[in-house]
């Protein structure tokens, strides 16, 4: 396909074809009305048996006839013709007309007139014996005469041509009158090579040879020129090794200027054309309009196919002197009127033209139809005002989107007015220096959390060590009671700093949101159920009373379920640790404005001097000693993991009551 | 007497287990690194790999690799990357379990126990047993209705009848999900209405007596907020 689209000799030989194809098409066209309008006679094979050489043959004894009978007609009679000479004077007078006398198809004709009471002549054969040339035109292939009132001819076509056309008759009356006997041949001998009736006859018998080709060749030629066209079309434009649309010199000067040389050429053709039309039909005629039409052609092609290139290239509108002047007009006008002037008076500006206009227009039309543009001035002002509105709403989105955090916010300024465009690239560099901040601020985040987790498995290893050799070390005897208690001391301890790497790592994962979640619809009265059986010894260990309430209605909502476990252990396991021993626990599920609610309360053991919010910190603990087993990054872990599936995780604090909601979107079936 | 190789570059941990193992009665054989490791499984048979990964020369990625090649002994792979990926990564290239430091040692023994029964006893179990009705199985568990024997990779549980009866009914199904309400209509049929909310505390109970770490249950399996199920694992 692009192999074709840029194939030159295609491009070649569908220049050269097209004219061709349109001559062929003309002609063909020319030919089938001649057919239709029967302005040539085709019914017959012979040219000589046609009412064409019918009406020439005619034309001829018409045109002889009509100067012999102006002599007549004058009294005295006298030779007023100059083309006929007085060749023999005497009893009997000769007058010889010369055959080169006339051009054109008179010159094959043999005629000789005789006046019989005047003894006189008219001929343009030179013989000593008239009589027996008489009787040679007689016996001739192509006679007619008219000899004693009665007309002999063998052309047929004659008698049905002046009936038709319904002339000669009154002449032939007059010859009667006169008394002239009228002898007249075609010589077939002198139809040569070149010469008008042989281009006449070669044309008939080409045209009766070629009968049956219009049909075939309007409709292949039409098709075919359509495919050129469209072929030109589609591939103008592009040449092998050249990106896009290839423009050369000619396309690259004004457009005006190249109409207006084809314009003059085309002119100058046309004249010439013209000029050769007028002479007679032959060689000289023929070549000369066909080279002319070839001339207007290829003029044509070269403006048909730099016009589509420019199309093509979109340069040519951008390129026209015209559109280069409006612009030039406009640009102008815009620094005259709009620069530096407050927005105010541009304001200002727009609304005085706006009536002063409207008030040219009252004024020019305010009586007749054109009034109209009144309202239509209006509607179009209306409709810019109306643009400009929807381009700060556009903007106004812009800035919203930025504000409520969303990603790779972009106006499209191309869509923008002049003064719209300014503000909007601003709005895209404040939203493209936004975006990257937060992308920043995302990749340190993960940094850290990379970093964390580094640290964490080199502290892993010696870790393994040390409990490991804690736990050997137990199963061995102790040479005190005193050591058996340092070594719990360390047993302990490590069991803590395990702990401790574990939730550092969790803690920073779920705080930089670097944790792939898995959301399905869970049960909450099904969780907790089921971490409640999961708790129940160790509760039970601390006397702690656990009491549940959970609604009837289903309470389905959309989160992770190893996560939100995840969630759930860190606060039953913070009970665990930190509720006072034998009190009452209050872990409850309630259904609030379409989320589900978990409410976990218990009793604090400590003392908690601390708000709410610091509790959340990392590292931070309810109670002020740092000896109890947890690492202080429980709620932190549980609060971001609860962010992160789109939950709501709160804590308050009431003197010693401890409490936790946890709320999500409810989830219908 | 079954040969173990470990195989760490921390010479203090590699002792550790030593001393673990050897006193449950293996043979153990020392690995620095992983080119020794390769070396001593061409030269030795051995019947277990406790492989470190992150390890200089050749780590432990690139030993299971080789091993995989030719041997289908079991490996346990060791190492302080806890990250889930790390885990689906250490299996995938060939581990049968993968143990992260630190490490509890009696989860460790248990799970070269495993390793080692399963390695060394596949495919003994006749097939005759397998088409009993009253035999149902998933993996190395297996439950003997007849004589109401419950056996975890050879060693006995023992189960109340509440838990064996909830243990039944899983097995029975395994593959699906039950929640706790699902199970009690199906388990319970005429005992004391009630006993819905101890469910739970049951199916603790029967993991911590099957699984060998029941807060990352190899059979018994809990989806948070749906229900229970026995994982179906085929042989």
């Amino acid at each position: 396909m692009e192999k074709l689209k840029q194939s030159a000799s295609l491009k070649v030989l569908c220049y050269v074809l097209t004219p061709i194809l349109f001559l062929i098409l003309m002609l063909s066209g020319i030919y089938l009305s001649f057919q239709r309008e029967n302005t040539y006679d085709m019914t017959v094979n012979d040219y000589y048996q046609t009412t064409n050489f019918a009406n020439n043959y005619y034309g001829r004894i018409r045109s002889i006839y009509y100067s012999i009978s102006r002599m007549y007609a004058e009294i005295p009679f006298r030779v007023s013709d100059t083309s006929y000479s007085l060749i023999q004077d005497g009893e009997e007078k000769i007058y010889y007309q010369s055959s080169d006398y006339y051009s054109g198809f008179y010159q094959y004709f043999r005629f000789i007139i005789v006046d019989r009471q005047s003894q006189i002549i008219f001929t343009n054969i030179k013989t000593d014996n008239y009589e027996q040339e008489i009787e040679n035109i007689k016996q001739g292939k192509y006679y007619w005469y008219y000899e004693s009132g009665n007309i002999q001819t063998d052309i047929e076509k004659i008698d049905e041509y002046n009936i038709r056309y319904d002339y000669g008759l009154d002449q032939l009356e007059q010859l009667k009158q006169l008394g002239l006997d009228f002898y007249i041949d075609f010589d077939e001998e002198q139809v040569e090579v070149g010469n008008s009736y042989y281009l006449e006859k070669t044309l008939y018998e080409t045209m009766i040879g070629l009968k049956q080709v219009p049909l075939y060749a309007i409709p292949i030629t039409s098709v075919l020129l359509i495919l050129i066209v469209m072929y030109f079309i589609w591939a103008i434009g592009h040449k092998k090794g050249a990106e896009g649309i290839y423009l050369n010199s000619l396309d690259k000067i004004s457009y005006e200027l190249v109409c207006i040389i084809a314009f003059l050429l085309l002119g100058i053709v046309m004249v010439v054309a013209n000029a050769v039309t007028s002479t007679s039909l032959n060689i000289v005629f023929l070549s000369l309009s066909i080279i002319s039409y070839f001339v207007g052609y290829a003029i044509l092609a070269t403006v048909a196919t730099t016009t589509i290139k420019r199309l093509k290239a979109k340069t040519l509108f951008k390129e026209l002197w015209i559109a280069k002047i409006y612009r030039w007009i406009k640009r102008n006008m815009e620094n005259l009127i709009f620069s530096n002037t407050s927005i105010m008076s541009k304001v200002a500006i727009v609304y005085v033209g706006i009536i002063f206009i409207s008030f040219l227009i009252v004024l020019f039309f305010h009586d007749g139809f054109w009034i109209i543009l009144l309202p239509v001035f209006w509607g179009f002002s209306f409709y810019k005002i109306a643009q400009y509105m929807k381009q700060i709403k556009t903007i106004e989105q812009a800035l919203k989107d930025i504000y409520e955090g969303k990603e790779e916010v972009t106006i499209d300024t191309t869509k923008l007015d002049k003064e719209f465009k300014q503000i909007a690239t601003y709005v895209n560099d404040i939203a493209k220096g936004f975006s990257s901040a937060v992308e920043k601020s995302l990749k340190s985040e993960r940094m850290k959390t990379e970093l964390i987790t580094n640290v964490s498995h080199d502290i892993k290893t010696p870790l393994t060590s040390i409990i490991n050799y804690v736990d050997l070390l137990k199963k061995e005897e102790m040479p005190s009671e005193k050591a058996k208690e340092y070594l719990e001391v360390l047993d302990n301890k490590s069991q803590r700093l395990k702990r401790l790497t574990e939730d550092l790592v969790e803690a920073s994962k779920a705080s930089s949101g670097n944790i792939k979640l898995n959301m399905e619809i869970l049960d909450v009265k099904e969780l907790i159920k089921q971490v409640s059986g999961e708790f129940e010894d160790k509760f039970e260990e601390k006397h702690l009373e656990l009491n549940t309430y959970m609604p009837k209605e289903d309470c389905l909502i959309k989160a992770d379920s190893r996560y939100l476990y995840r969630v759930l252990e860190n606060l039953y396991g913070n009970i665990v640790k930190y509720a006072l021993e034998s009190s009452r626990v209050y872990i409850d599920v309630f259904l609030v404005e379409g989320k589900v609610q978990i409410q976990m309360k218990n009793i604090s053991k400590e003392k908690l001097n601390i708000s709410a919010e610091e509790l959340k910190q990392r590292f931070v603990r309810g109670e002020a000693s740092r000896n109890t087993e947890g690492s202080g990054l429980g709620l932190s872990i549980a609060e971001s993991l609860t962010n992160l599936q789109g939950g709501r995780f709160e804590i308050y604090l009431d003197g010693d009551l401890f409490k936790v909601i946890i709320e999500f979107e409810r989830q219908k079936k | 007497m079954y040969r173990i190789l470990i195989c760490d570059d921390d010479k203090e941990i590699v002792k550790a287990i030593e001393i673990y193992l050897s006193r449950e009665g293996y043979e153990i054989e020392k690995a620095y690194n992983g080119k020794q490791a390769m070396q001593i499984i061409k030269e030795k048979e051995i019947h277990l790999l406790i492989l470190d990964i992150m390890m200089p020369e050749m780590d432990g990625m690139q030993v299971a690799k080789e091993v995989r090649k030719e041997k289908g002994i079991p490996i346990i792979m060791l190492s302080a990357k806890s990250e889930d990926y790390d885990k689906i990564e250490g299996l995938n290239t060939g581990a049968d379990d993968y143990v992260t430091k630190p490490f509890n040692p009696l989860e460790l023994i248990a799970r070269v126990n495993s390793q080692i029964r399963r390695y060394t006893s596949l495919g003994s179990l006749s097939k005759k047993e397998e088409e009993q009705d009253y035999i149902y199985k998933s993996g190395e568990l297996r439950l003997d209705d007849s004589t109401k024997q419950v056996t975890v990779e050879g060693r006995e549980v023992k189960l109340t009848p509440t838990e064996y009866n909830i243990l039944k009914f899983l097995l029975k199904n395994k593959g699906k999900v039950y929640s706790i309400e699902q199970i009690y209509e199906n388990v319970w049929e005429d005992e004391a209405y009630g006993a819905e909310n101890l469910i739970a505390v049951h199916i603790r109970h029967i993991r911590e007596k099957i699984e060998i770490n029941p807060k990352e249950p190899k059979y018994l399996k809990v989806i948070w907020g749906i229900g229970y199920k026995i994982e179906k694992i085929e042989e």
